[in-house]
C-alpha cells in the first residue's frame, strides 16, 4: 500500500525533503514506519523517541496500524505561540 | 468562529472588529511577540514553520472547546508563520464575552493549547547559529 509522508521542522532538515510517497506493507503501524524511514533517511535516527505521530491530521499513538492513502507525519515538540 | 494561519502581519484591530458585538461587555485580547533573549542568548530573529492543514485544524477545535468551556461570545485566532524579527507579532487571540472573567480565562486557555499542541515549530537565530526550539511534546 502507498502512503504519504510529511516533514516539518527538524524532521525536515534531518530528512532533506518535505514530503515523500512510500509504498510500505501491509499492516505496517507507525514504529514500523519510522524503522523504515530511518533506513531511508538515516539522520532521522536522531530524532528516535522524539516525535508524535500524526495520522490524518490527528494524532495517534504510534502503534496504530496505517492505511493506503494514509497522510502522515512525524510531530517534533511544538514551540508555537 | 475566526481561525487563521498567515504569512503577512496580523491586523489586531481587525481581530478585535470581528469579535464585537452589543451583548458582550469585555473583549480580551493576547499578543504573542519576538523577544530578543532566550537562555542566555541574544536572539536575533524567529523562524516559524508550521503543518498548516492540521495547525488549521487543531486551532479550530480549541476554538470549539473554548465555546464549550467559557461563557464566550466569540473568538478569533491567527498565528503567523516565517520569518519574524524582534517586536514583531506572532499570534493575536481576541475573545468577547459578557463579563471579564470567561474573557480572561478563555484567551489564556487558547494561547496555552496552542503552546502544547498545534503543529507549529520556530527557529531561532542568534548571534552564532541557529537552533529549533525544543517546545512541548503533544499529548497523544
Amino acid at each position: 500500500m502507498k502512503v504519504k509522508v510529511l516533514f516539518f521542522a527538524i524532521y525536515k532538515e534531518l530528512a532533506g525533503t518535505s514530503k515523500i510517497e512510500l509504498e510500505i506493507p501491509e499492516n505496517t503501524n507507525g514504529n514500523g514506519l519510522l524503522e523504515i524511514l530511518e533506513t531511508k533517511f538515516p539522520e532521522l535516527k536522531k530524532l528516535r523517541n522524539v516525535g508524535k505521530l500524526a495520522v490524518n491530521l490527528n494524532y495517534v499513538p504510534l502503534e496504530t496500524v496505517l492505511s493506503n492513502g494514509d497522510e502522515i507525519a512525524f510531530i517534533a515538540p511544538v514551540s508555537g505561540g | 468562529m475566526h481561525v487563521k494561519i498567515v504569512t503577512q502581519k496580523i491586523d489586531t484591530e481587525k481581530l478585535i472588529k470581528l469579535v464585537e458585538a452589543d451583548s458582550v461587555g469585555a473583549i480580551d485580547v493576547f499578543l504573542g511577540t519576538v523577544r530578543n533573549n532566550a537562555n542566555g542568548k541574544n536572539v536575533l530573529s524567529l523562524e516559524y514553520h508550521c503543518y498548516e492543514a492540521m495547525a488549521q485544524k487543531k486551532l479550530e477545535e480549541i476554538v470549539t472547546q473554548c465555546y464549550k468551556n467559557f461563557e464566550v461570545e466569540k473568538i478569533a485566532v491567527e498565528h503567523r508563520t516565517g520569518h519574524l524579527k524582534i517586536g514583531e507579532v506572532s499570534v493575536v487571540i481576541a475573545v468577547s464575552s459578557p463579563h471579564r472573567a470567561a474573557s480572561f480565562e478563555a484567551c489564556r486557555f487558547v494561547i496555552e493549547t496552542i503552546k502544547k499542541s498545534v503543529p507549529i515549530w520556530k527557529k531561532e537565530y542568534f548571534e552564532g547559529g541557529e537552533i529549533w526550539v525544543e517546545g512541548y511534546s503533544p499529548e497523544v
